[in-house]
């Protein structure tokens, strides 16, 4: 749990201005554009960076007060670059997070082990980290966050750079570890989160600006579909359930809640009227729209 | 015991062989350092010999003036190329000298020097050297020069000698009956006992501040080595410590361990105790192999530990102190340059401590690693034993339990200031 979680750094720099938000079992994804905080929260939430304000509680224990230690041992976190000693294989890298985390040598040596059958890197356990794919890299962070059999899993931007193949499976083992974990994750990918999150969490400039279910915020902040018809059009039409958005001799543009029965009597009504239609693209409302309507910015670039 | 003071030793361990940069500077670079030292300086070295002398010889009336052939001894030492010489007004300044090596041998020309040999009789030069290979070498010298003066004085008397006598001859061969009168026998026994060697020579041996052996000198080398890797290893942990961890995202990840800021400086710590271990004992190896002789038994071996052990703890506080002005990698090294060259050469590591000039001599005593590192030469390579190490080095551990403590204050505050971001 999150309370009220200011950052400013030492340069003034506000990153984090009173955040506060819960986190159960599942995938909580924060969702925003590079800058709008959600590195910094994860940060000041795994207990690596000091909050100017405001309390992290993980399963009880406060982070940043007495039972930091207690805390601590309840989380995994993975930065976006995870540490790995390039010269280590992927097996001693793992054994030495085991260390980090308490654990004998023995002990780190079998985690590990049962770690990399999970992630399915175990046959790669002899290569160098450095010989790793960005995948498999990626697969590697999340056992070397899981190494201390965390309670609460916290990745930040887990698939920045990862191929779209890569990235499906990266999310089918994280959707399988949050079944008994709480996983705090953050993205830029609306899609990412949508099809993946339990819960999103909206960053914009360092505050949330919405939270819930993905469908539910969709529901709450985007729920128009949006219809473009392109060609070479005479004036726009009159249909029950869409709303005309804009209008050129090219392209026209309407909103609607349910498309699947605006959509014919549309094109019937613009073929009537003597347009020649040419494409028709209908836009179903996502994340990505509710960011836009809830900041008027675009969530990537 | 919190198994993850031992993570950086996992990783050190694993790293030794594999990451080029480690292995050259631990092991590879002491071992070719060391074999260029003993290349270099693991035998006397023949050159130009700086003579201390102190003239005491007293001018003798002679006719129509005095002489002092004690002069002419000095004056001809100058002539001879041989030799640098530097004048002394006193035995004990001469020797104090040669002690502290700012000359490589004494020589004492006595007050009776000019009188004995007028008199025929023999004239005492005392040499005075230390118990080394490199003064075997000055004594042969000057005790070769010293017989070279010997056999013109000789030679010079016999010319004298025998102008008296053929005089004498010449005024007495008329007078059938003369013969040597009796109490000349004396005076002719004493002439040629006097002419074998008119000049004798006396050594004084003064004890040496290093064995005197080849091995001895590169035991000497070896254990200075092992202080330049302390030096070097010790010192670049402390000032990279949070820098280098912070650049690697190291920190992060502890930062959200429940690693507290203390163990993981322990574990840092252990790790550069590793790296030094092992960066000596290479050393130790390679230089059995090329003759280094040691003073090792079990005492002397586990105080060389320990005050190996003290020298790097003292080192890495001495980096951490340094760690606040290193903000940035590039700034950690020229700290680390700027400071670790200097002490290379300061501290008595690579150059003989009595050889350095007086005011070095006074840093490399005072400075905590130099102190223990001369603690560790003097048990090894002069045959202290190990109580009189520790209690030498009593200053050192003091320093050193300062240093580091300090040094724990200054990296927890590092830490907290990484974690404000």
């Amino acid at each position: 749990m999150v309370e009220d979680l200011v950052k400013v750094y030492r340069d003034g720099v506000e990153a984090v201005k009173g955040v506060s938000f819960s986190a159960s079992r599942g995938i909580t994804m924060l969702m925003g554009p590079n800058g709008s905080g959600k590195t910094t929260t994860l940060s000041m939430i795994a207990g690596s960076l000091k909050p100017t304000r405001g309390k992290v509680y993980v399963m009880g224990f406060d982070v940043w007060g007495d039972g930091w230690v207690e805390a601590r041992k309840r989380i995994g976190f993975a930065p976006q670059d995870m540490p790995f000693r390039a010269k280590l294989t992927v097996l001693e890298n793992l054994v030495w997070y085991g260390l980090i985390r308490g654990m004998g040598l023995g002990v780190a040596r079998r985690r590990a082990s049962e770690l990399l059958r999970e992630v399915g890197l175990y046959e790669h356990r002899r290569k160098r980290v450095e010989e790793l794919s960005g995948g498999m890299r990626r697969r590697l962070t999340i056992a070397a966050a899981l190494i201390g059999d965390p309670e609460v899993l916290i990745l930040d931007e887990p698939t920045s750079g990862l191929d779209p193949g890569a990235r499906r499976g990266f999310w089918e083992l994280v959707e399988r570890l949050a079944r008994d974990k709480v996983v705090i994750a953050s993205t830029h990918i609306a899609e990412e989160a949508e099809k993946h999150a339990d819960k999103v969490i909206i960053f914009h400039r360092g505050r949330i600006v919405a939270e819930g279910r993905p469908d539910e915020l969709i529901e709450r902040h985007a729920p128009l579909a949006r219809i473009v018809v392109k060609g070479d059009l005479r004036a726009p039409v009159e249909v029950e359930g869409a709303t005309l958005l804009s209008s050129s001799p090219e392209e026209q543009a309407y909103t609607t809640r349910s498309p699947e029965t605006v959509l014919p009597r549309l094109i019937e009504k613009l073929i009537e009227g003597g347009s020649r239609i040419e494409s028709v693209e209908v836009r179903k409302p996502g994340l990505e729209e509710v960011y836009l309507r809830l900041t008027g910015e675009r969530l990537e670039g | 015991m919190k198994w993850g003071v031992l993570s950086e030793v996992y990783v050190a361990v694993k790293s030794l062989t594999r990451q080029k940069g480690i292995l050259f500077w631990v092991i590879v670079f002491p071992l070719l350092f060391y074999g260029l030292e003993v290349a270099i300086w693991g035998n006397p070295q023949p050159e130009t010999i700086t003579v201390g002398v102190v003239n005491l010889d007293r001018p003798v009336d002679v006719g129509n003036g005095t002489l002092c052939l004690g002069d002419t001894f000095v004056g001809a030492m100058r002539e001879s190329g041989l030799f640098k010489v530097v004048q002394f007004n006193s035995i004990d300044q001469l020797k104090n000298a040669v002690k502290l090596g700012r000359v490589d041998i004494g020589v004492v020309v006595p007050e009776d020097f000019t009188s004995q040999i007028m008199n025929t009789s023999h004239a005492l030069i005392e040499i005075v050297s230390l118990k080394t290979p490199w003064a075997s070498y000055y004594e042969s010298v000057t005790q070769g020069f010293v017989k070279a003066y010997s056999d013109e004085v000789r030679n010079r008397t016999i010319n004298v000698a025998l102008t008296y006598i053929t005089g004498s001859i010449a005024n007495n061969t008329a007078n059938s009956s003369w013969s040597i009168p009796p109490e000349y026998v004396s005076y002719i026994e004493r002439f040629y006992d006097f002419i074998k060697q008119p000049i004798r020579v006396s050594e004084e041996k003064l004890e040496p501040p290093l064995v005197g052996s080849v091995g001895g000198i590169r035991a000497y080398y070896a254990i200075g080595l092992m202080g330049i890797e302390t030096l070097f290893i010790g010192l670049s942990m402390g000032i990279f410590a949070v820098i280098d961890m912070k650049r690697e995202g190291t920190l992060k990840v502890l930062l959200s361990s429940p690693l507290k800021s203390y163990e993981t400086l322990a574990s840092l710590t252990l790790a550069t105790l590793f790296y030094v271990g092992v960066s000596c004992l290479a050393i130790y190896l390679f230089s059995l192999p090329l003759g280094a002789d040691y003073n090792m038994s079990a005492g002397t071996a586990l105080a060389t530990v320990a005050l190996i052990l003290v020298g790097a703890l003292f080192i890495i506080g001495f980096g951490l102190l340094l760690a606040p002005a290193a903000r940035t990698p590039e700034a950690a090294t020229a700290i680390m340059n700027m400071i670790a060259f200097p002490i290379m050469f300061l501290g008595g590591f690579t150059v003989p401590t009595f050889l350095l000039p007086e005011w070095i001599q006074k840093f490399a005593t005072a400075y905590p690693l130099s102190r223990t590192i001369e603690a560790v030469r003097q048990m090894l390579t002069y045959g202290k034993g190990p109580l009189w190490a520790l209690q030498y080095s009593m200053p050192a551990i003091i320093a050193t339990v300062v240093v580091y403590a300090v040094g724990v204050i200054i990296y927890n505050k590092l830490v907290a200031l990484a974690m404000e971001g």
